[in-house]
Order: C-alpha cells, then sequence, then structure tokens
C-alpha cells in the first residue's frame, strides 16, 4: 500500500471523526425526487431515515422535497429549491425560517437566466400547454401533405 | 500483293443498306422505350408499385379540391391502394375525418402517419398513457422527428414522468433523442429530472446519456438539479472536492476536474495525470511558453455558503512565470471578478513538494457552487504565456464554520 493510499484513508477516517461526531438532532423522514446533503467535508444523497447532525446542509433538488424531524419536536419541510442548515442553537421557528432558496438558476460565466424552480401552479399550467404542444405538433404534423407523403410507406 | 492470291470477296452491305438497318434499330429502341416508360409511369404513379421513384407529378402541386380529386380518382383505379387512402384522411378535414381515419387505421395500422394521427387523437383525448405509447414506437422504430419533438414536450410538461416511466425500459432507445429535442427546444428541464433520476438508480440508461442531460441543467444554470443527478450516478459520499487527488481519470460533464478546451497546437499548458513514485498520481502541467487559456483547469464545487479552508501540495521546475500560479474560488453567482478566495502567487520549487492553503469565504449571493480555478497569479501574465513544469497533489477542501 503507498503512502498515498495510506493517507487516503487516514484522511478520511480523521473527516469523518471530524465531521462526524456532530451530535445527532434527529432523522430525515420522506424524501421525495433529488435531496443533497452535506456536513462540511463530504456530500452525499439525502436518503430516508438518516441521522441529522448539527451543521449539517440540506439542499432539494427542483422536484426535491424533504421533511426533517428534529428529536426537539421540530419537523419542517423543505420544498423544491431549497435550504436549510441545521444549527442546534437555533429553535424551531428560527429553523423553520432558516430555510432559504437554494440559489436562482444562473448560467455560468454569470451572463443569462434560466427557468427553474416554478411554483407548483406553474407547473400545472406549463403541464397543460406542455401536452396540448405535443398535441399540436402531432395534429399538424398529421395535416401536412408532405409529411405525410414522405413517409407513408 | 503476292502473285497467285485471290482477293476476298467484300462481304459488307452496301452503306445505304446499312443506314437504313441502323435507323430501324434505332426506332426499334426508341419504340420499346416509349412503351417502358408509360408502363413503368403507370405502376409507379397510379398503381404506386414504386412511389419512392422521383418519377411522378408532385402530388403536393396539387391543392384542395383538386387533390382530393387526383386521390379519389387513383383510388377508383386502385381501392386498396392504402397510400392514398391515408393522403385522403390527411387533407380531409370535415364530416368524413373520422369515418377515414377508423377506415384506414384498419387498412394500414402501422403506417407512421397514421400512429402519428392516433397519437394525437389520443392526446387531444387525453389518453396520455396510450399516446405516449404509440409515440415511443414511432421514435424508437420510425425514427419520427415529429413524435420525439412531441415526446419532448411531454417530458417538459411536467407529467412525463409519470408517463414515461413505464418505456424506461427502452430508455436507451428513445430518450437520447428526446433529451437532444428537449434542449434544442429550449424546453424547461427541471421536469425531466425525476425521470432521469429513476433511470439513473436503475441503470437503464447508458452514462453519456445522463452526462449529456447533467451538462444541459449545468449550461441552463440549474446547478443544485446538475449536482443532485451528478451525486446519485457516485453511488455514495463524496468529499466537497472531488478527484482532489486526481487518482482518477477525469470525467467530463460533471463536477470533475475540466480544462479549457484548446487546440493541441495552440494549448499554452498541457495538462495530464501521470504517476510520481509513491504519491500516486498527480497532476501535472507542462507549460509551453504560448499564451495560457485561464482557468488552466477547473472544478465546479457545490458548497452551500459558509467559510472553507484549500490545501493542497505542489511543485514546480523550471517555471518561467510572472509572479506564478494561484489557485482561485470565484463564484458562478454574482460577481465572478471578485474571488471568494485566492492563494497567494505558487513561485517555482525546483522541484520539491510543498504544501500550500488558503482560506474561501462563499457568502450567500455566490450561490451553491463555485469554480475553484487555475490560473495565473498575475492576470496580464496569462497572455505572455509560460514555461516549465508544475504538479499538483492532494488537494483538500474543508469547512470551517457558516
Amino acid at each position: 500500500m503507498s503512502i498515498k493510499s495510506c493517507f487516503i484513508i487516514g484522511s478520511a477516517f480523521l473527516s469523518s471523526l471530524a465531521f462526524g461526531q456532530g451530535a445527532v438532532l434527529g432523522t430525515v423522514g420522506n424524501v421525495q425526487g433529488l435531496v443533497t446533503d452535506t456536513d462540511g467535508a463530504s456530500v452525499s444523497s439525502t436518503v430516508p431515515g438518516e441521522a441529522i447532525r448539527d451543521g449539517e446542509t440540506f439542499v432539494t433538488s427542483s422536484s426535491g422535497s424533504v421533511t426533517l424531524q428534529l428529536n426537539n419536536g421540530c419537523t419542517m419541510t423543505l420544498q423544491p429549491n431549497q435550504t436549510v442548515t441545521i444549527d442546534s442553537r437555533m429553535t424551531c421557528r428560527e429553523l423553520t425560517a432558516a430555510i432559504k432558496p437554494a440559489g436562482a438558476a444562473v448560467v455560468a460565466g454569470g451572463t443569462g437566466t434560466a427557468g427553474g424552480g416554478g411554483g407548483s401552479a406553474a407547473m400545472g399550467l406549463l403541464g397543460v400547454a406542455g401536452l396540448a404542444g405535443a398535441f399540436f405538433i402531432v395534429k399538424e404534423t398529421v395535416l401536412d401533405k408532405n409529411a405525410a407523403l414522405s413517409g407513408g410507406q | 500483293m503476292a502473285l497467285g492470291q485471290a482477293e476476298a470477296p467484300d462481304s459488307r452491305l452496301p452503306f445505304a443498306v446499312r443506314l437504313v438497318l441502323a435507323g430501324l434499330g434505332i426506332a426499334a429502341a426508341a419504340w420499346l422505350m416509349w412503351t417502358a416508360v408509360g408502363v413503368h409511369l403507370e405502376r409507379a404513379c397510379v398503381l404506386l408499385d414504386t412511389p419512392y421513384l422521383p418519377l411522378c407529378d408532385d402530388p403536393a402541386d396539387a391543392r384542395g379540391a383538386q387533390r382530393q380529386q387526383q386521390l379519389r380518382h387513383r383510388l377508383a383505379v386502385n381501392p386498396a391502394e392504402a397510400d392514398s387512402w391515408i393522403q385522403l384522411t390527411h387533407i380531409e378535414t370535415g364530416t368524413y375525418e373520422k369515418p377515414l381515419l377508423r377506415a384506414v387505421s384498419a387498412l394500414a395500422p402501422n403506417d407512421p402517419n397514421v400512429l402519428l394521427w392516433r397519437a394525437g387523437d389520443l392526446l387531444a383525448r387525453n389518453q396520455g398513457p396510450q399516446a405516449v405509447d404509440l409515440l415511443v414506437q414511432l421514435v424508437v422504430y420510425r425514427k419520427r422527428g415529429e413524435a420525439t419533438d412531441a415526446l419532448a414536450r411531454i417530458l417538459a410538461s411536467g407529467q412525463g414522468t409519470a408517463l414515461l416511466r413505464p418505456h424506461l425500459a427502452t430508455g436507451d432507445r428513445w430518450l437520447p433523442q428526446v433529451l437532444t429535442r428537449l434542449t434544442a427546444l429550449k424546453l424547461p428541464l427541471p421536469p425531466a429530472l425525476p425521470l432521469m433520476a429513476e433511470a439513473s438508480s436503475s441503470g437503464t440508461i447508458r452514462k453519456p446519456t445522463i452526462q449529456f442531460f447533467i451538462r444541459a441543467l449545468r449550461d441552463a444554470g440549474l446547478w443544485s438539479d446538475a449536482y443532485s443527478l451528478w451525486l446519485a450516478q457516485q453511488r455514495g459520499p463524496t468529499p466537497l472536492l472531488h478527484n482532489g487527488r486526481f487518482e482518477q481519470a477525469f470525467e467530463p460533464d460533471g463536477f470533475d476536474w475540466e480544462t479549457t478546451p484548446t487546440l493541441p497546437s495552440k494549448a499554452g499548458a498541457i495538462v495530464s495525470q501521470r504517476t510520481s513514485g509513491s504519491r500516486g498520481q498527480v497532476l501535472d502541467i507542462e507549460f509551453t511558453g504560448r499564451p495560457l487559456a485561464i482557468p488552466v483547469i477547473r472544478q465546479y464545487v457545490f458548497a452551500p455558503p459558509g467559510k472553507y479552508l484549500l490545501r493542497g501540495q505542489y511543485m514546480s521546475s523550471k517555471l518561467r512565470l510572472e509572479e506564478g500560479l494561484a489557485w482561485a474560488a470565484r463564484c458562478t453567482n454574482g460577481d465572478a471578478a471578485v474571488p471568494a478566495g485566492r492563494s497567494e502567487g505558487l513561485p517555482d520549487t525546483a522541484g520539491s513538494w510543498q504544501g500550500f492553503q488558503f482560506a474561501i469565504s462563499v457568502p450567500a449571493s455566490c450561490g451553491l457552487v463555485f469554480s475553484l480555478q487555475l490560473e495565473t497569479s498575475a492576470p496580464s501574465a496569462a497572455s505572455a504565456g509560460a514555461k516549465g513544469r508544475a504538479a499538483f497533489d492532494s488537494l483538500e477542501l474543508v469547512r470551517q464554520g457558516v
């Protein structure tokens, strides 16, 4: 085993000691979609039943949500595109207030924006429009004589 | 000519006779060709034996009633000619539209245009699953672009996951095309994330397809979605700084190390991974003296706002670069010109390994991702280029506080 391998294993072990020793403050409840959590040393996909530690940050994707159940009886739910960092010194109300948007969509290089994280109502409208759009694509294509002639056989 | 040899009689026909025979031959050939062309056109354009041959009048020239008349005439000659029924169905928008569709569905159930029409009809009647079933078939077996576009819109509608989930087993045969159209049509990408996450975890689609989608999310600035999908592929926790010891080959379109693309003949820095004794693999950079494309190498790091420390080791030899190299953390959101952290200039170490570290303070305005990148310490030095070699190893990012 090389010196570097030893260093890697040792470092990972020390990191786990350093960041894994945060007090367990609760448990992750229901998880929908992709949710990410970081303890400051590593990042992982959040799974139900996982321990919630002091200082841990949770971030939901545009289609993700997670329920965090703290041992003090506080339960909070992160909706899509939200983030919160768990701080044992905060009250439940403060923690709930600390839930923030997980950042606007900004293209690398700082130019332009892209849509994302729309509310459920907007997504519903988008859904209807999308299906209608799909329908009209098909309908218009079918009515197009040239398309009919080109692929008729 | 020797005496006693008899002259051979001239066996050739007189010129006039030969001319007449040649004329008759040409006339016979012309008559045969004229007859054959007529028969072929009849077969090709009326009976539609070979409608793919460009011999017939362009039917698209005829419009409306004239076209209907043309098709009816064709059907009178050949009542079982499915293509004419299909075309008649397509231009019929009145009372006979539905009956014609039913008839043509029975006559040519697998015709792609009929399938497309039926899919449209099912969508109009809100029968999404059946419509999607037909559309997927059209993409997989018929490569129909209209079906691909329709699926892209369904996927972007937010209802795509439930409708397309049953077809994930064959996802590799239609999902890449649909994702390509999704981005080309500039449709919203987030609604496709749940389906991609399922496809990724079930292993039903190949890695390049997932990488394509991650790149599209990144290009759209949807960093949280891009990172969460990339992370789900890692099958376990990963350090804040991925591949900081350069032991794994760099993977494109994710959150690994990436270089600024330049032509090899014009590259100011040649970046590679090489084995360095007991260190294992290290990052190796050879400077060619040509202008440097900045950043020399970068990694987009997923790190919520807070204070961090980046530490690592480096070595350089015969490095000729004004003020040396520098690592910088630059926000992807907000003002990238002001770094969230930057190392001191890393000068030449004459071939010995040395440690370095610097603090990074990620403000809330920075977003969730910053770019950790290698630059020239003096910005103006990039255009002048550098000579020599540098190597980096054991880079590590740790959080110091919120």
